[in-house]
């Protein structure tokens, strides 16, 4: 008997697949994504982006994020702008300004700050971020730029008042305004990094918020204040360090190469040393 | 596939892993068995480069994972003690930002997604939020995670631990199933977990490996020399019984209870391999009635705790 001619074998039936025709659709211009990324990831933008984006995410999330946003809020509304422009009939924006100096960078930058770093270690998912394959400064530059990105976000929120006194005043010194927002971002910069080297040390969230606000607190009034009690010229060193006179100039409208530096190499200086901080547990 | 060699970490001055060398081919399921705080975490923390080594060395496909930490991380999936996870997060957008960091080509992402949760059985949880999942899914989370840019090698850290019978089970199932395309190396205190799962098991003590071995051999091959029990229920006075017992040639040792309605539960103690036979006539030949006889073979979890009982004898 001949045998039967073999059928072909039916390919066994594909599991079904959620989504199959998105994916379809997806891979139709999946050729320019993958080569972008393909160039992008050695260099580890994206990875410090997608750390950045998480991070600003969970603020969202989180109630930190919203009571410091409140908080900021209400103190910039009514101290900064109510009881300066309103009940004090003075059209400027010192008093705005004075709240972000004051108490948005001391105290609610390390609100911000405090669990970067400290939250994942108490959680655990600093190992999964560090065993994935992402370097250590793409995390610290990520955790960094989710930070002051919120940071950045409330800032912007004070535009508002800068256009409520430009339909009000007329002759409003912008560049002086102008200055200043840039005097205050590289500040926050700074802070921001600072905030993150706290973290970068504890597990503990309250210990990290403690050591960024007594840190920062040196840093902007240390320099000033023992300036005034040391004996001349150490007081000129001291006075000159200071992060208080170090952000003056910027208040007068003048965005002065060496504090732009000052402020920069504070913020870099704050992420090196959390770089060297995250790579020291794999030191023999 | 995973080569270590005399790997020793110290914490200070305590010895977490001392001179632990072993080597994982490709496509096998390991166990690493052993006391909490024997040395497992550090052992696979070492490994996937979450921590340096005091000395020695380890490898994962060839790439050391001292000096070439990127490309060891980029072959390997690990779970963590306790499946660390985003708690804010999604289960899918907790997924798609590991394949991100792990440099899956974005038009892959959607379809690793969907595959882990396909095989970690998510695919009704995908878009739920991950602090307010029990903690067998939150386990499965960690699962998907860890295999989800398809890695050579999984390392999972006690995976069932926590977790009730039925998801103990289910999670084993997994891992198995896992286990039959990459090699995997998991840790665990429980030894049925890795009798069921494991092709191989490594029992570390202290800090230092004590054992290497199939499940089965290895029970064998420690039980050589050791002691053995058989266990007998009769019907009887006990003083009797336990003294025809004693007669029979072999027996070291002999203990005895009483239960209700005359009936005497012995476990005698011995180094002949089987008496089953010559304990059950000696019960016979002197008028007792018998109910049952039990040799109790020693299991691995008697393996176990011979090994890593800190040197009482055995």
């Amino acid at each position: 008997m001949p045998a039967a001619a073999p059928r072909p074998a039916r390919p066994p039936a594909p599991p079904p697949r959620r989504r199959a025709p998105a994916r379809r659709a997806e891979t139709a211009d999946a050729s320019t994504a993958d080569a972008i990324q393909r160039v992008l990831h050695p260099t580890g933008v994206p990875n410090v982006f997608a750390i950045a984006r998480r991070d600003l995410t969970a603020l969202f999330v989180s109630p930190v994020g919203w009571v410091v946003a409140g908080i900021f809020t209400f103190l910039v509304s009514s101290f900064g702008f109510y009881f300066t422009v309103i009940a004090g009939q003075q059209a400027s924006m010192d008093g705005v300004f004075g709240v972000i100096t004051t108490f948005l960078v001391p105290v609610l930058i390390p609100l911000i700050t405090m669990r970067l770093l400290a939250e994942e270690r108490a959680q655990g998912t600093l190992e999964l971020l560090l065993t994935s394959p992402v370097r250590d400064w793409e995390l610290t530059i990520g955790k960094w730029l989710g930070g002051f990105a919120f940071y950045l976000m409330l800032l912007a929120v004070t535009l508002v008042y800068v256009a409520i006194l430009l339909v009000y005043k007329s002759g409003l010194d912008l560049g002086l305004i102008a200055a200043t927002y840039v005097g205050l971002v590289l500040v926050g910069g700074a802070a921001v990094a600072i905030g993150l080297l706290m973290s970068s040390l504890t597990r503990n969230q309250i210990i990290a918020f403690f050591l960024a606000m007594i840190v920062l607190l040196v840093v902007w009034y240390a320099g000033y204040i023992i300036g005034y009690f040391v004996a001349p010229p150490a007081n000129l060193f001291f006075s000159y360090v200071g992060g208080f006179n170090r952000y003056q100039s910027f208040t007068l409208g003048q965005a002065a190469v060496r504090d732009i530096l000052y402020w920069a190499s504070l913020a870099v200086f704050s992420l090196f040393v959390t770089e060297r901080v995250l790579s020291s547990r794999r030191w023999r | 596939m995973i080569e270590v060699q005399g790997l020793t970490k110290y914490y200070g001055e305590r010895a977490a892993v001392q001179d632990v060398t072993f080597s994982v081919p490709s496509g096998q399921v390991l166990g690493f068995l052993g006391p909490n705080g024997a040395g497992k975490s550090t052992t696979m923390r070492i490994l996937t480069g979450y921590i340096g080594a005091t000395s020695g060395s380890a490898s994962v496909a060839g790439f050391d994972v001292f000096s070439e930490s990127q490309e060891v991380r980029r072959r390997i999936g690990y779970l963590p003690e306790t499946a660390p996870l985003y708690n804010e997060m999604r289960v899918a957008g907790f997924l798609t930002l590991m394949c991100k960091l792990r440099g899956v080509p974005p038009s892959r992402r959607r379809a690793r997604v969907d595959d882990a949760i396909d095989a970690c059985g998510l695919g009704e949880r995908s878009e739920e939020v991950i602090g307010r999942l029990s903690r067998g899914l939150r386990q499965r989370v960690g699962l998907a995670q860890a295999i989800v840019h398809q890695p050579e090698a999984l390392i999972l850290d006690e995976p069932t631990a926590g977790l009730d019978p039925g998801q103990t089970r289910e999670t084993r199932d997994l891992i198995k199933q896992l286990g039959r395309d990459r090699t995997v190396v998991l840790s665990s205190h429980i030894l049925s977990e890795v009798e069921a799962t494991c092709e191989r098991v490594l029992i570390i003590n202290e800090g230092r490996l004590v054992a290497d071995g199939a499940p089965g051999k290895l029970a064998q091959r420690i039980g050589v020399g050791r002691k053995h029990e058989v266990e007998l229920v009769v019907r009887g006075d006990a003083d009797e019984v336990e003294a025809a017992l004693r007669e029979v040639p072999g027996v070291d040792a002999l203990s005895s209870t009483r239960a209700e309605g005359g009936i005497v539960r012995v476990v005698v103690g011995t180094r002949v391999p089987d008496l089953r036979e010559a304990l059950s006539r000696a019960v016979i030949e002197g008028g007792f009635g018998l109910l049952e006889v039990q040799a109790r073979t020693l299991s691995l979890e008697d393996v176990f705790l011979q090994l890593t009982r800190s040197e009482d004898g055995s």
